[in-house]
């Protein structure tokens, strides 16, 4: 009887265990394999954890959240191809959104990370996109505006998981401009794109906004 | 027994042989100084990625260096300097001081053009402190039959009051030549076959930062 039981547990164990491990690499979410097999409805974006290392990095680069998306990271299903990124600004004076760069098509794999960086003031916007293969593929634009340095700057920046849709316009980055001294009554966030309540308060909002697509790049 | 008496006394003697060994090893790192350089950081692979990711390369940064001096380093002064041919000797364009201390890492970065440069300095264990300035005179126009190229430091032993020089943009003939000797800054002797270099070049020293 106790051989007969020491052989069912036996070969319990050895089954539950394989078990053990699959669920272990899909709650960590990192592999491509279980990207893949989540499917549909399981695609999403969010700020990437970074080591000390690599947050001490960014800020001895003085990459800080002004002039920054961060790292983040993607999660999609094969029927994503690509990503539109675009660099929209709102006018105060019109209520209008308008893009201001053309927009950069990049090819997309089933995960990868993303940057976007303002330098020299806001005049010149780099985006970065990874395929989930060390592949990365960079596109910049050198001719934007200036931000104003006579007005209040504040900015935003995507930080929870934010599920993809595709064809959806997700903001991942905000920079507000409002008049020196003359304290919004809301505070700009990502959430606010296209027409959040806090936008009447600012004179100007530049967003980074990406859109996931079927379309090959 | 005498077997027994040599046996102990034999092991004694390892135990203590043993111990010498190592009492010989330790004084000499212990009793050593670090050495007084500046050169390349080596990063983590994450780390090193996340540098690409935003952009910051050989071309545009002197890429993460960590420097050691001696305790009474204050601070290092940035030197944006010039050399034309034509001239025949450096010129200051600007410098900027920031504190420093014994030992911390540097990163320079600056826009492809020059007319903007972000200096950043820690002192080991602490933040940074950072100093970012716009309209820098750019980098002169180049003919069709030049092209721009870099040159980074590796290493060099770090002296107080001696300029280091940590990165070279300079011009050269398209078809390509050798690269000017970081090493040998200021000698102008060294760089008299180069049409133009911009360096940026560190100074450390005892004085404080304002």
């Amino acid at each position: 009887m106790k051989k007969k039981l020491f052989v069912i547990i036996t070969v319990a164990v050895m089954l539950l265990l394989p078990a053990c491990g699959s669920s272990k690499s899909s709650s960590s979410g990192g592999s491509t394999d279980s990207a893949a097999n989540e499917g549909p409805g399981m695609m999403e974006i969010m700020l990437k954890d970074m080591t000390a290392g690599e947050e001490d990095l960014m800020e001895i680069a003085g990459l800080d959240q002004e002039v920054t998306t961060g790292l983040l990271q993607y999660k999609v299903d094969d029927t994503v191809k690509s990503a539109h990124v675009k660099i929209m600004e709102y006018s105060g004076d019109t209520g209008k959104w308008k893009e201001i760069s053309d927009s950069f098509q990049m090819k997309t794999g089933k995960t990868g990370e993303i940057m976007v960086i303002y330098s020299n003031g806001g005049k010149t916007v780099r985006v970065a996109l990874t395929d989930g293969e060390n592949s990365m593929a960079a596109n910049i634009d050198p001719g934007l505006r200036k931000f104003s340095g006579d007005k209040d700057i504040s900015s935003a920046q995507l930080k929870g998981k934010k599920p993809i849709k595709l064809h959806e316009e997700i903001a991942l980055h905000m920079v507000a401009e409002s008049e020196p001294g003359k304290e919004p009554d809301l505070i700009i966030g990502v959430g606010d794109y296209p027409d959040g309540k806090a936008l009447k308060d600012y004179t100007s909002v530049r967003a980074v906004v990406i859109e996931f697509s079927d379309e090959k790049a | 027994m005498k077997k027994k008496l040599f046996a102990i006394a034999l092991a004694v003697a390892f135990v203590f042989a043993a111990a010498g060994c190592g009492n010989s090893e330790e004084q000499p790192a212990a009793a050593s100084e670090p050495e007084q350089k500046i050169c390349k950081k080596e990063l983590s692979p994450e780390a090193a990625h996340a540098l690409d990711m935003a952009g910051i390369s050989d071309s545009n940064s002197t890429g993460m260096l960590q420097y050691q001096g001696d305790d009474q380093v204050k601070s290092v002064t940035f030197k944006l300097m010039e050399y034309r041919a034509d001239k025949g000797k450096w010129s200051c364009i600007n410098k900027y001081k920031l504190r420093a201390g014994e030992s911390g890492d540097i990163l320079v970065t600056f826009s492809v053009d020059y007319t903007m440069i972000h200096m950043a300095v820690t002192i080991s264990g602490s933040g940074p402190a950072a100093q970012s300035e716009w309209g820098i005179k750019p980098l002169p126009n180049v003919t069709e039959d030049e092209t721009i190229t870099d040159e980074q430091i590796i290493s060099s032993p770090l002296e107080r009051d001696k300029d280091i020089a940590l990165h070279m943009t300079y011009t050269e003939a398209a078809d390509g030549g050798k690269s000017p000797d970081l090493a040998a800054y200021p000698d102008t002797s060294k760089y008299k076959d180069y049409k133009y270099i911009r360096a940026i070049v560190a100074n450390f020293s005892s004085e404080p930062a304002d």
